[in-house]
């Protein structure tokens, strides 16, 4: 279960949230919102990359900001950026040696990044560092996936390879995005953000 | 705004780009040596007074040679991208302007950007040949020739690097880096015009090799490659920093060995202080990386702790070719190796916990070691 508690953030004077409490059980859940309306923040703020000016947050009971608890929550965002300067191998190499873990090759073959092993990260197109960011995510397969805007850049192809993996993803996905993506999935909850009205503390 | 002015904009930009991103580190030198400034800009008079003599000794002359060559060309590969518009360069294609007008626009600006290090040069020749046009007729043409071969040679390698910094891809990695550490062992070998000669077929060599490629293969794994390949893929800051410390080398060795034999402990331990400060500051770089990708840092399972571990003995492997290179110029004693180290680690506490003011720690350190001493 993924607990928001009472969670304040704040960008210079701007309030995004304030004393902010949300509970997530089901399996799959579809934020969706305005621009500025907090997707990406609450995201980042459950996968423990930004501490709330105030409150907390846990994942199954236990505070996201902890280390041991990067080992559950896996992220895909435009805001995580990668290291360009790294090929897509030996990011891939890096990134399941701190999980201790390989990626699945069925997963690089559905997303077509095989032909862009050797090429560095920063020189992939949107849409194949997209997939790379994906792939990065579930690589160690964690309990809490967190998804934003993931079908930016994509094609037919890796839209569908992404759907079929949500589709039986076993763990809790928590999805940022204006598209219907997982909708097929049975238990999915919709988040409605709105923008904040108070613009200043 | 014509061609010209419109290329001279973009380099102007660049360069206070570039100033603001290195005024950090020279507030810092400011702070350290506020009366070294102006003798910095006396330097070259003095190195051209060295150059230009026919009769300067054969180590000098190379040391002083490959130290102002070294300095050139280091400046001219940090204005590179402004001289070349680099970052424009799609929309400069996108112009109607002749190829013709374009290089001459930029050897422009090559001119200008070195100034006074290719000028200076130039118009001591121009006035030695001036001055010197009615001896050419009295003496025979061999002592002529070895009054002049000093200061053409110099001109002719200051315009080559001048143009090839800026130009050719390459690094001269064997005319600038290996043949002159091999000349200053054996400087009395030759004579100033056959070292001349052989500079210039080290560069014909090096122009024809092709480009020394780095392949790390399988080794390093983890933390270690992302950090190399970090810097691999940005190279400018860790060569500059290289080049920075040979330079000092070379230039207070010169002072080394001028100095009176009881003088040259300070020399020494001032060199070791410069150097130890200069190489801790590779973790400026390393502080940066894990600045930049903040957010994906914090997501792996890693704690700061083991994170800033690693990037401390990184920087502590980065620092054994430097060492190399001053063990090479055997000015340290065994007291000095020791005050390096003192140096080396209060720099490194200084970046780590107060990054803008981490010149007072070794300051101290150095205040400490002398009160010690003495």
């Amino acid at each position: 279960m993924l607990e928001f508690e009472k969670v304040s953030h704040f960008y210079q004077n701007r309030c995004v949230f304030n004393d902010f409490s949300l509970e997530i059980n089901e399996p799959r859940v579809l934020i969706s919102g305005p621009n500025g309306s907090g997707k990406t923040t609450l995201l980042m703020l459950a996968a423990g990359l930004i501490t709330p000016d105030a409150g907390k947050v846990s994942f199954n009971l236990e505070p996201v900001l902890t280390t041991a608890s990067k080992s559950n929550i896996g992220i895909s965002a435009s805001k995580v950026a990668l290291p360009g300067f790294l090929t897509v191998a030996e990011l891939l190499d890096f990134h399941g040696r701190q999980f201790n873990c390989e990626p699945k090759e069925h997963w690089i073959e559905q997303f077509a990044l095989k032909q862009y092993w050797h090429i560095k990260v920063a020189n992939l197109s949107l849409g194949n560092y997209k997939k790379l960011s994906l792939l990065i995510a579930v690589m160690h397969q964690p309990k809490l996936l967190l998804l934003d805007e993931p079908t930016n850049g994509l094609d037919e192809n890796a839209r569908l390879a992404l759907n079929l993996l949500l589709s039986d993803y076993p763990g809790l996905v928590i999805i940022a995005s204006h598209e219907a993506i997982a909708a097929e999935h049975q238990q999915v909850r919709h988040i409605q953000l709105q923008r904040s009205e108070s613009e200043s503390l | 705004m014509n061609y010209w002015q419109f290329r001279l904009r973009l380099y102007n930009e660049s360069l206070k780009q570039w100033v603001d991103s290195i005024r950090q580190l020279s507030m810092g030198l400011v702070a350290l040596f506020p009366l070294a400034i102006p003798a910095l800009i006396f330097l070259p008079f003095v190195t051209w007074g060295i150059l230009a003599d026919a009769g300067s000794e054969n180590t000098l002359y190379l040391n002083t040679l490959w130290g102002y060559l070294l300095f050139l060309y280091t400046w001219m590969l940090m204005q590179r991208q402004g001289i070349l518009a680099t970052q424009h360069s799609h929309y400069l294609d996108s112009l109607v302007v002749t190829n013709v007008k374009r290089q001459w626009c930029e050897t422009g600006l090559i001119i200008y950007s070195a100034n006074i290090l290719l000028l200076g040069p130039l118009c001591l020749l121009l006035l030695m040949v001036y001055e010197g046009s009615n001896r050419l007729l009295r003496f025979p043409i061999s002592h002529s020739v070895e009054q002049f071969v000093p200061i053409l040679g110099l001109v002719a390698l200051v315009s080559y690097y001048s143009v090839s910094a800026v130009r050719v891809p390459k690094l001269p990695w064997l005319s600038l880096l290996l043949l002159p550490l091999v000349a200053i062992g054996m400087a009395d070998e030759f004579e100033k015009a056959q070292w001349l000669v052989l500079w210039c077929v080290a560069i014909i060599i090096e122009r024809h090799l092709p480009k020394p490629s780095v392949s790390l293969g399988a080794w390093p794994k983890g933390f270690f490659r992302l950090q190399l390949q970090a810097d691999l893929h940005n190279p400018r800051s860790e060569g500059l920093r290289f080049v920075s410390l040979l330079l000092m080398t070379i230039l207070l060795s010169i002072m080394y060995q001028g100095v009176k034999h009881e003088a040259q402990s300070y020399v020494a331990g001032f060199l070791c202080f410069c150097a130890a400060l200069l190489m801790a500051s590779s973790l400026f770089d390393s502080q940066a990386l894990l600045r930049l990708y903040h957010s994906y840092f914090v997501s792996l399972p890693i704690s700061r702790y083991v994170l800033q571990s690693h990037c401390l003995l990184y920087v502590a492997v980065k620092a054994l070719p430097g060492l190399l290179l001053l063990s090479y110029f055997e000015v340290f004693s065994w007291m000095h190796w020791g005050l390096w180290l003192v140096f080396y680690v209060t720099s490194l506490v200084g970046i780590f916990y107060r990054p803008k003011w981490f010149f007072m720690f070794p300051i101290i350190a150095a205040i400490m070691v002398f009160l010690l001493l003495s």
